[in-house]
């Protein structure tokens, strides 16, 4: 374990929060720990001007995600009582957290998690682009509006070379950084708890474990006795169709066993030949794609998968333009079949390197046989869903477990006969099943005292880990008063403990972050941007006055 | 609850009163509510177990008002050791460091001070809705009974409807919808459990109105305010106590449901709370016992002393249900 | 007035009462604060798709025509689309509420299978030990909150001595053919004991002190004394006469509790993640998926007038002392 150790020291202005009312009560109990030692000088008081307002920070419900909504709490701490800007939480139901945020841009301060994919083009974009500010919805609810962004975001969109790319996207972590609209607090590790003498063999890959890439390599072990991945969600599915998988884990994580993509990566983010439905990439222009499909796909209907059904697909993705593919729907011009086995897919804007990872990778072919005609395929409950995966659905019952048997038929060579789920909403139960060797996978896994204990005292429990693409972030919102100072939002990012947020909240398996475009990205990652935010509560006063801002026992001031 | 004949007509003898002038009035009226409740008293009081009922209320209600001089620590300061924060700790009894007496939660957090602190929302929902629920089925029914006709129609169609409405789900809906917080915990409680106390305590009017001395008073010309204040409620005062006592119960059970659900104030420390952040941490399944059996015990003791008080009214309510009579 | 008139005027009074009901749940989910559909419509969901759903339900008509379709909806059960699932609501209720019912079923029939006896015994034991007992015990079962009680079970039998299964209606590798073949299987009465248990155990409190109270009342009375005189057995006199005559109000209580009970198994269902109704209208509400938290609402709350209806047949068509006038 890292070592860490961020000295707290409580200020005098930090008692304010917690005395009030309160005669006997200890109120600065971590205060004692080196108090006055190195207590800073604070600034002279006749120096201050207005105070610097108090934020908002959301967070989301305890039961919806603990170490998250602790960690919250705990950073909320840190800035109000130590670096001295006021935060207050406000706790709302995820929903409402996202779409206050998402859909209104009307927040100061909020943290999820999220996981930017394979490529980053897409969320970068998403996130990042000027026009986006003035849109909600869109996805720039930070407001964050910078020109030169704009064009570093188009240039690594567009660039078929690698060292333009690399450039482009390490220019834009840098601004990131500085800027701090965004600021990432851990990198999200993919986690994937085992039974060794059960199930092993897990490829460390950037999306994590619950791919096909996995689920062609796992190899079963004697004392798993029916060859099955037995695993369980925590609340019931909802849907097997694949055109409403509303990017959810649960069923994505399922949609890539039931459905062909045109694209799959390997772990070193290169086109997988073999896995990819996708034979061979033809690029007429920066605005066309051709695609040679292989010849050995078929429907788990008896149907064979061809050029027609690719086609169709993304044809449908613009006509009906479904939430989980808004970007390709307004990415995509058409598709139209070459021959059987070629397809051309046009698109409205120019596609570089980019392309493979944001039209290619995240779109499951569904069968035209099954859905021509079908108007808002995405409204569909399906229940059975005919498949062109390694494995078929077998039994589905939404409140109890889904089973899905392996097709043997299938193109791929794997080993495992098939997948099932229990849902279990306890985790508790889950550990329990684990322990008998009941469960003997864990598609969904979060740091939890759970698994660190049992990853210590099981000696049959092996956890898989990859640092994932994802992060559990900060977001800002950079039009607000007060958070419209660059100082300001360097300090906050300085303030974050992400050292013990890593360590105690979540039990060393999520890593600090820093840095927009994670170290599992290779050389797409910038490390000059690691080590800059680490949680020192001086630099972050330091960055305050440096910007101009007056510190006192009353907490940041402007300058007079 | 079944509705109850024969209740002891207390003010029966107390019928001169009314003859006198408007300056004893007053006073009058003071001594015949004291004495009302001091008769009361002299049978609850040989209850041991309504004393026990009461005087675990009062010891609540203290350690409520005098919390924050008898926790440790505030309930949502995390405790340091170091630069580490003391997550998990054991008892001091049980090996624990730091001297917690229950040892801390799982984000560091002093069990016993949140327990001590956890008092204030109960009682608080617990006192408030009782107060609310029995003075506004009390209300209801005083009216209902009295006047009759179409006002009692028109108030015990109501009373039907919220008869109709299942208690938790129907408390989740509004919570949900109208942000959760305690104020519309106890708001959600209180719309709901009026209607006990109203069905009952106005069939207990409508026997009580038709009694000689009422209709004495009608004849001579008192006014309707006074026979309500003066012959009809100090009887059912019992029933409106009895559906107080009951009402703490629901309001605290209620608020630990409906936190255990996900649904409680986010911004406060409840028994509600703590049990449903034990649960998310899994405190049973790490058998940390002792910051999960705590806060149920403590509900548990608060709900049983409202019963207890709330049995003993029924006794002064009911005489047959009394012991050896 | 006959009793079918009588049990015809209920009828109305019923429907009456739903349709207030039903008036209430609309109005509640229009006049919460800020934009009405925004709590109709699921959130994050892009523009073009909130605008079809405002139309699929007609959100973006007068108030008034909103009401009626409101109305017919609940009448024919087209109840809607899950905005979460895209399942038909009523094929979610046909999914959820079996399993709520046995569930429910089984924790009554437990609770008045042991709750009547001990009454009967706490009333013949009157001013006894056994009484006191019998009468503590009662309110303890309703003291103590159903899901501590229900988590505590779980962790000592199913965690720590596992004998319990910890979750659900049945083991992962069982895959019944039907419901009744299901619910007949040893495996999923196995899973069912402990919440049953324990739901009976919170339910059992009810008859028990109703059955007591009732016996009490019933003792008084003189066919008592007569049955004594004859020289019948004091066992006879209580299990047979007295107990016979004080089991009407326990009857219409119990159809009054499973009208009840349906929506109370919520935090049970939660605990034990049992696939009930109650935990799916709580998962619906937490996520705003409104459809089925208006259906599942709906029907819960019918269950309850219907089964309050149920009660006073019953009692009208038992009781040969009710009288209509």
């Amino acid at each position: 374990m890292a070592t860490f150790r961020t000295p707290i020291d409580r200020r005098k202005f930090l008692k304010r929060a917690t005395a009030a009312g309160t005669g006997v009560a200890i109120t600065a109990a971590a205060g004692c720990l080196d108090d006055g030692e190195d207590e800073e000088e604070l600034d002279d008081e006749e120096e201050a001007g207005e105070p610097l307002p108090e934020f908002t920070y959301f967070n989301n419900p305890e039961d919806y995600n603990p170490g998250r909504h602790d960690t919250i709490n705990l950073i909320a701490d840190r800035w109000t009582d130590e670096v001295g800007i006021n935060v207050e939480v406000e706790v709302l139901e995820w929903g409402t957290l996202f779409s206050t945020v998402n859909d209104e841009y009307d927040y100061d301060l909020a943290t999820w998690s999220q996981f930017p994919g394979v490529d980053i083009a897409e969320n970068v974009a998403e996130r990042f682009t000027s026009a986006h500010a003035d849109e909600p919805g869109t996805g720039n609810h930070m407001g964050y509006q910078d020109e030169e962004m704009d064009e570093l975001i188009a240039t690594q969109q567009r660039t078929e070379e690698m060292d333009e790319r690399v450039e482009a996207v390490h220019e834009i972590q840098e601004k990131i950084a500085e800027d701090v609209p965004f600021h990432p607090i851990l990198y999200e590790a993919e986690l994937m708890p085992h039974k060794n003498d059960q199930v092993d063999g897990w490829v460390d890959h950037i999306e994590g474990y619950n791919r096909l890439p996995n689920y062609v390599n796992v190899e079963v072990l004697d004392e798993n006795e029916d060859g099955f991945l037995r695993g369980f969600w925590t609340e019931a599915l909802e849907n097997l169709n694949p055109w409403a998988h509303q990017g959810l884990s649960k069923h994505v994580h399922l949609m890539d066993a039931l459905f062909e993509k045109p694209i799959h990566m390997t772990p070193e983010l290169e086109v997988d030949e073999e896995l990819s439905l996708v034979d061979d990439i033809e690029r007429p222009d920066a605005e066309t794609i051709v695609w040679e499909i292989k010849e050995d796909a078929s429907w788990s209907d008896g149907e064979p998968l061809t050029a027609e059904d690719v086609a169709f697909t993304y044809q449908t993705i613009v006509d009906e333009a479904p939430s989980q593919y808004s970007l390709q729907a307004s990415e995509v011009a058409g598709a139209e079949v070459i021959d059987e086995y070629t397809v051309q897919i046009d698109l409205n804007t120019e596609f570089g390197l980019a392309a493979n990872g944001v039209i290619g990778h995240p779109i499951y072919i569904t069968p035209e046989h099954v859905w021509e005609g079908v108007d808002l395929p995405q409204e569909e409950l399906e229940e059975e869903p005919v498949s062109s995966g390694i494995v078929e659905v077998d039994y589905w019952d939404p409140g109890q477990e889904v089973n899905l048997v392996a097709r043997d038929d299938h193109r791929l060579d794997f080993e495992i006969e098939g997948i099932n789920w229990e849902i279990i909403t306890s985790s508790s139960t889950i550990w329990e099943l684990t322990d008998r060797g009941e469960i003997n996978y864990h598609p969904f896994a979060q740091p939890s005292r759970e698994l660190s204990e049992a990853h210590e005292e099981d000696d049959t429990l092996s956890v898989a880990e990859v640092e994932g693409s994802g992060w559990t972030h900060l977001n800002i919102n950079t039009r607000n008063e007060g958070l419209d100072e660059q100082a300001v939002r360097q300090a906050l990012a300085h303030g974050i403990p992400k050292e013990t947020i890593s360590e105690q909240l979540y039990y060393g398996y999520y890593p600090p972050g820093h840095s927009y475009v994670s170290p599992s990205f290779d050389e797409l990652h910038n490390p000059d941007v690691e080590g800059i935010y680490t949680g020192d509560v001086e630099e972050a006063h330091e960055t305050l006055r440096e910007g101009g801002f007056v510190i006192t026992d009353e907490g940041v001031h402007y300058a007079d | 609850m079944s509705q109850r004949e024969g209740t002891r007509e207390l003010f029966e003898n107390l019928e001169g009163y009314d003859e006198l002038d408007d300056v004893d009035s007053r006073r009058r009226a003071i001594r015949l509510w004291s004495e009302t409740f001091s008769e009361q008293w002299e049978i609850l009081k040989e209850d041991r177990l309504v004393v026990f009922g009461a005087v675990t209320i009062t010891l609540f209600s203290l350690i409520a008002i005098f919390a924050p001089f008898l926790a440790p620590h505030p309930p949502t300061e995390r405790m340091w050791d170091g630069g580490m924060i003391m997550q998990w700790e054991n008892p001091l009894w049980y090996g624990g460091e730091g001297g917690y007496l229950l040892g801390t939660t799982a984000e560091g957090y002093d069990i016993f001070s949140q327990l001590i602190f956890g008092s204030r929302p109960a009682l608080i929902v617990g006192l408030s809705a009782a107060v609310l629920c029995a003075g506004i089925g009390t209300i209801v029914a005083l009216v209902a009974g009295y006047y009759g006709g179409r006002v009692d129609d028109i108030l015990m169609r109501i009373v039907d409807v919220a008869y109709g409405l299942p208690l938790l789900p129907s408390v989740i809906l509004l919570v949900a919808m109208l942000g959760p917080s305690f104020l519309n915990v106890i708001l959600a409680v209180v719309l709901l459990q009026w209607r006990a106390s109203a069905r009952v305590i106005r069939s207990q009017v409508l026997s009580i109105r038709e009694r000689p001395y009422v209709q004495a008073a009608k004849v001579t010309g008192a006014s309707d305010w006074r026979i309500i204040s003066r012959h009809i409620a100090p009887n059912i005062l019992p029933l409106t106590f009895l559906y107080g006592a009951f009402a703490i119960a629901t309001g605290i059970l209620t608020e630990a449901g409906v936190s255990f659900i996900g649904l409680g104030d986010p911004s406060q420390v409840s028994w509600g709370t703590m049990l449903q952040t034990a649960h998310t941490y899994n405190a049973m399944y790490h058998q940390t016992w002792w910051w999960f059996i705590p806060p149920g015990i403590c509900i548990a003791l608060v709900v049983i002393s409202g019963f207890l008080i709330g049995r003993g009214y029924e006794e002064v309510t009911n005489p047959a249900l009394r012991g050896n009579n | 007035m006959s009793k079918l008139n009588f049990a015809i005027r209920r009828l109305f009074q019923m429907v009456a009462t739903l349709w207030v009901i039903a008036t209430l749940l609309f109005v509640m989910f229009r006049a919460m604060p800020g934009d009405p559909t925004t709590y109709f419509l699921s959130e994050g969901m892009p523009p073009e798709a909130r605008e079809r759903l405002i139309a699929q339900y007609g959100l973006d008509e007068p108030t008034h025509v909103q009401y009626i379709e409101f109305l017919r909806s609940l009448v024919t059960l087209e109840l809607g689309i899950s905005f979460h699932s895209g399942r038909d609501v009523i094929d979610i209720i046909w999914l959820y509420l079996p399993n709520t019912l046995v569930l429910m079923f089984s924790a009554i029939i437990f609770a008045y299978v042991i709750g009547i006896p001990l009454g009967v015994l706490a009333a013949w034991k009157r001013g006894e030990g056994t009484e006191k007992g019998a009468v503590i015990l009662a309110l303890v079962q309703r003291s103590f909150p159903e899901f501590w009680v229900g988590l505590v079970v779980l962790g000592i039998f199913g965690a720590w001595l596992d004998v319990i299964p910890m979750s659900g209606m049945t083991s992962g590798d069982h895959r019944p053919e039907s419901f009744l073949a299901m619910i007949t299987s040893l495996d999923f009465i196995w899973h069912l004991l402990a919440p049953a248990a324990v739901f009976g155990f919170y339910l059992m409190g009810l008859p028990l002190l109703l059955m007591r109270n009732n016996m009490l009342e019933v003792l008084a009375e003189d066919f008592v004394d007569v049955c004594r005189a004859k020289g019948l057995s004091e066992r006879k006199v209580m299990f047979k006469h007295a107990a016979r005559n004080a089991l009407l109000p326990i009857v219409t209580a119990a159809a009054i509790a499973i009208g009840y009970a349906v929506g109370g198994a919520i935090l049970v269902e939660t605990v034990f993640s049992w696939p009930g109704l109650g935990r799916e209208m709580v998962r619906a509400v937490l996520r705003r998926d409104y459809p089925v938290a208006q259906g599942t609402f709906m029907l819960l709350a019918t269950t309850v007038v219907f089964m309050n209806f149920v009660a006073d047949l019953i009692y009208s068509w038992l009781d040969p002392r009710v009288t209509y006038e």
